[in-house]
């Protein structure tokens, strides 16, 4: 199945992008010992980019706005046990801690299941 | 001023979803045990380039409207915008499947014809720049055409980054015509895609698309006060969503491939601009396109409401349908009324013949069925069911009521009940257009009369000939004394305010002996009981159709004569029908919308949304419906305009027609200048007898077996029978369209004048 995340982003975009998410070295951060640096998650035309981010348990994830409309990151159980709201392009929202560990799906208030990721957060060895 | 529906249901309207196919407790992700099973193909929409600093969207059209109506009427601007997002872009969870299903059609064997009922078809090979010209489609201004193929070939056009601001799964994406949203396709399998192949039979393989259409397809118009400069490319500020584009070629989207030698082309070309064949699907045998009407003052209208009898059953519906949405049961959008035993239902009078008469929200829901809604359960009401022929003809082309009281309601999650919830917004929404004044176009003055005198003269005749029927305000206190009605006419539409908040139509259906327009399109049987939208219509409104009456054409005397029959060219078919009306459209903006009447037909086209040409439509119109000597007259029959054949669609339906030996369907060809209509108002279950008369006309009295020698010579005698025998099994012989409505035609000229430069200020 074709999977084509980044075909939205114009050039200059994408230059971005890899500047400021490199997927390895997020996984490098959650396996090290300072885990507690915010993961980063851009918001994109209608996609999370990465689709799943793993950390470790106390850390916090960051969602960046880096497309041209505005998005959220809820959280899919009914409970909304997290909501960053509307993010404006451009911005970014507060540092989101992640305490406990589980399997986080989530997806945007506007865009809905079309638009939705997942973090995962590993519990301290 | 409180909108029509007390009760808004904006929760309720936003958690609707489009997976009715296989409904789920819990849409949508809610788990925390991951994200939920996704039956959609994983790849990535490609957009286009992304918006420009200042370019105007969607959502500035959507807030900027929103706003200035919520203001102007003490509206929810929220609840407006949640309107308008469904008028335009809702599809009622599953017509894309629907029209998915007719693309299948034109692929098959079945059909040889060129007809290619497949709109992602018309997307791909139509480019965004011919599209208003060739189909007077209107142009998404959030899309742009695309550059390249995207990953599967298609070159759709891609909306701009930035300007999706809904659910895609919900709403779709634009595919660049407003109206026609793209949804993924479930059904897609990469691997087995092809475009050629999918190109060359639409059944054989699934594409990455399905194609839905939503209200706004027909209803979103120019915007008569600020005309885009280039109508293939307009802005958002030259939109207006409830007009009706006045420059749809509805029939052509399908037919762009089909030949003029064939019989489908005369048909779908010969068919007005800015109308659509409301009963092509659930077909009644005549041909009858209407004006896609402009919708404005609604709150006005619904004043002028007037009780009409429905079944108990009807009532229980009512009453059933209002808590399902959150509509009280005294709500003016149909306020119930009456008895137990005898309940009434207080209704406007939707729809060019007012048949859709039981109350807005009915009337909303039912035009989502009627654009492929629960099309499975739809299609077996069809009189001809193109997916299933046999059953058509076992049922000898009998139509079926779409069974709503009944049958497809019980799931509260049916695409009709997940639409019903979202009406009573949209119902908002198409509340806050009020009109279009010619003064405030930009460059609008420079075509409005300030002479005094003129205006007050053109008051005057306006009051004395068309305001009993075009006002939606009366006189108080009106006698039966005729010079102190014509006295009390005059001082209201004298008086200032006579054109503020008012309908400028009674809302009330008017019998064609009285009109003496063309009467086909109200002679549409779809209302009647048994019919498709049987249970969707009055007990008044069947009450009403029930008394035969006898239509006739009017000479320029006003006397009334038998109808013209274009096979004598004399004024002698005497036919009585089951009655039929038209309700009085509103004059609100009327300088802006061109050819006039319920065909469009009165008035010379011309696909140009200019404020100069509007004017030149205005005036042509007004011209040849006050000096009805001008009109084309026996000119507007439709005909076709070379010979043609008989369109090869069911070979089904062929196999029940007996052919001799050395007939064929060819040789019973069509012939140029034939009125299009003597065929198509005919029942397919004729189409047997008219091949008999082609026989009986060939033979002239000799026996059968000498058919072969005589068909050669007898052509024309074969012709003139089957031509005679299409008039007398003619479901509605009315040909000439332009006819009628000749009020006012008595008048001087300078009465006229001044009426036409009055009515301009409507
Ligand atoms: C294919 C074209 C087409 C589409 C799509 C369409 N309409 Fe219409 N609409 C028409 C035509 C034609 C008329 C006039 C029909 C008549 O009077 O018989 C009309 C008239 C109306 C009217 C006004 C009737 C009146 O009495 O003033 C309403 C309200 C309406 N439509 C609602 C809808 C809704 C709701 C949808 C979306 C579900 C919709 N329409 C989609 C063609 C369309
Ligand atoms: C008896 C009621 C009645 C009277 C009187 C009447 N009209 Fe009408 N008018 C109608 C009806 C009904 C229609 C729709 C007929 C049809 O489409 O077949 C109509 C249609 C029209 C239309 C076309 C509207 C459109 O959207 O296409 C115009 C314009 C119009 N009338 C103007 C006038 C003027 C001007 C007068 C006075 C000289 C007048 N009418 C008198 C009932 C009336
Ligand atoms: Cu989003």
């Amino acid at each position: 199945m074709l999977n084509l995340q980044n075909t939205s982003l114009r050039s200059v975009l994408a230059s971005i992008a890899l500047v400021l998410v490199n997927p390895m070295a997020l996984r490098a951060q959650t396996a090290g010992p300072e885990a507690s640096k915010a993961a980063i998650v851009e918001m994109r035309s209608i996609s999370f980019f990465p689709k799943s981010v793993t950390i470790a348990e106390g850390q916090s994830v960051v969602w960046k706005n880096v497309s041209y409309t505005d998005h959220s990151a809820t959280s899919d159980d009914e409970a909304k046990s997290f909501d960053t709201n509307m993010i404006v392009p451009k911005a970014s929202g507060q540092p989101l801690v992640f305490a406990k560990a589980g399997r986080f799906p989530y997806h945007c208030k506007m865009h809905g299941r079309t638009m939705s990721a997942v973090i995962i957060v590993t519990s301290k060895p | 001023m409180k909108p029509i529906f007390a009760v808004l249901f904006l929760s309720l309207a936003s958690s609707s979803c489009l997976a009715y196919s296989k409904p789920k407790k819990n849409e949508g992700p809610t788990t925390a045990e991951g994200p939920a099973a996704t039956d959609l193909p994983a790849f990535d929409y490609e957009f286009g380039r992304p918006i420009e600093e200042g370019e105007k969207t969607y959502s500035w059209y959507r807030k900027t409207h929103a706003d200035e109506a919520a203001k102007r009427l003490g509206f929810d601007a929220a609840a407006i915008a949640d309107g308008m997002d469904t008028w335009h872009w809702w599809v009622g969870v599953d017509n894309p499947d629907f029209w998915r299903d007719v693309a299948k059609l034109s692929g098959s064997h079945l059909n040889k014809t060129n007809l290619r009922l497949d709109v992602l078809r018309m997307l791909l090979t139509t480019p965004r720049a011919e599209r208003f010209k060739k189909l007077g489609l209107i142009n998404d201004p959030d899309c742009v055409a695309a550059t390249k193929p995207d990953q599967f070939g298609l070159t759709l056009d891609r909306m701009k980054d930035g300007t999706l601001t809904w659910d895609p799964e919900k709403f779709g994406y634009s595919s660049g015509v407003i109206g026609l949203q793209i949804f993924k396709n479930e059904k897609f399998d990469s691997k087995k895609w092809s475009l050629a192949q999918y190109m060359d039979d639409p059944k054989s393989v699934e594409a990455p698309y399905k194609i839905g259409m939503s209200c706004a397809f027909c209803h979103i118009g120019f915007n008569p006060l600020k005309s885009p400069s280039d109508p293939a490319e307009p802005k958002w500020e030259n939109l207006t969503s409830a007009i009706g584009n006045q420059y749809l070629r509805e029939g052509l989207i399908f037919g762009q491939d089909v030949p003029a030698s064939s019989f489908i082309y005369q048909y779908v070309s010969t068919q007005e601009p800015g109308t659509s064949e409301t009963s092509r699907f659930p077909m009644d045998s005549i041909n009858n396109p209407t004006n896609i009407n402009s919708i404005f003052r609604l709150a006005d209208r619904l004043k002028l409401a007037k009780e009409e009898r429905i079944t108990v059953e009807q009532k229980t519906l009512i009453e059933s349908m209002y808590k399902n949405a959150g509509v009280p049961l005294d709500s003016p959008i149909g306020a119930l009324g009456g008895t137990e035993a005898e309940p009434t239902l207080k209704v406007p009078h939707i729809l060019t013949d007012g048949s859709d008469s039981m109350g807005v929200l009915t009337a909303s829901v039912r035009v989502y069925v009627n654009e492929g809604m629960m099309h499975k359960e739809w299609y077996p009401s069809w009189p001809l069911n193109p997916f299933h022929i046999t059953d058509s003809l076992k049922r000898r082309f009998m139509p079926k009521e779409f069974d709503i009281i009944h049958e497809h309601r019980k799931d509260p999650n049916s695409p009709w009940m997940q639409t019903e919830r979202r009406m009573p917004n949209m119902a908002t929404f198409l509340e806050t257009y009020d009109s279009f004044p010619l003064a405030d176009a930009e460059g609008g003055k420079a075509f409005l009369s300030t002479d005094k005198a003129l205006l007050k003269r053109g008051k005057i005749v306006f009051a004395d000939n068309c305001a009993s029927c075009h006002s939606g305000k009366t006189p108080e206190g009106l006698t039966n004394n005729p010079a102190e009605r014509k006295e009390a006419w005059r001082k209201l539409v004298l008086s200032d305010d006579f054109l503020k908040n008012n309908y400028l139509s009674d809302d009330q259906r008017h019998p064609a002996t009285e009109l003496g327009t063309n009467v086909q399109r109200a002679e549409g049987t779809n209302a009647q009981a048994g019919s498709t939208w049987g249970q969707m219509s009055s007990q008044t409104y069947k009450d009403m159709r029930a008394v035969p009456m006898k239509i006739m054409d009017f000479n320029a005397n006003g006397e009334a004569l038998p109808l013209y029959n274009p096979l004598s060219g004399k004024n002698d078919i005497d036919w009585t029908g089951p009655s039929a009306f038209y309700r009085t459209p509103t004059l609100v903006g009327i300088w802006a919308t061109a050819p006039f009447l319920h065909n469009n037909a009165l008035g010379d086209y011309k696909a140009d949304p200019s404020l100069e040409n509007r004017i030149a439509r205005y005036g042509d119109a007004m011209t040849k419906m006050l000096w009805p000597e001008k009109r084309l007259g026996i000119k507007s029959i439709k005909v076709t305009s070379e010979d043609s054949s008989f369109p090869e669609l069911f070979p089904e339906m062929l196999k029940t027609i007996k052919f001799l030996d050395g007939l064929t369907l060819k040789l019973l060809y069509l012939p140029k200048g034939m009125p299009v209509n003597l065929l198509m108002n005919l029942n397919p279950k004729h189409f047997p007898e008219l091949v008999e008369a082609y026989i009986k006309g060939v033979l002239n009295g000799e026996p059968r077996h000498k058919f072969k020698s005589f068909i050669n010579s007898r052509r024309d005698a074969g012709m003139a029978s089957m031509l005679q025998r299409m008039l007398e099994l003619n479901t509605v012989p009315d040909f000439i369209e332009d006819r009628g409505h000749t009020f006012g035609s008595k008048l001087s000229d300078e009465d006229k004048k001044a009426l036409i430069e009055y009515v301009k200020y409507f």
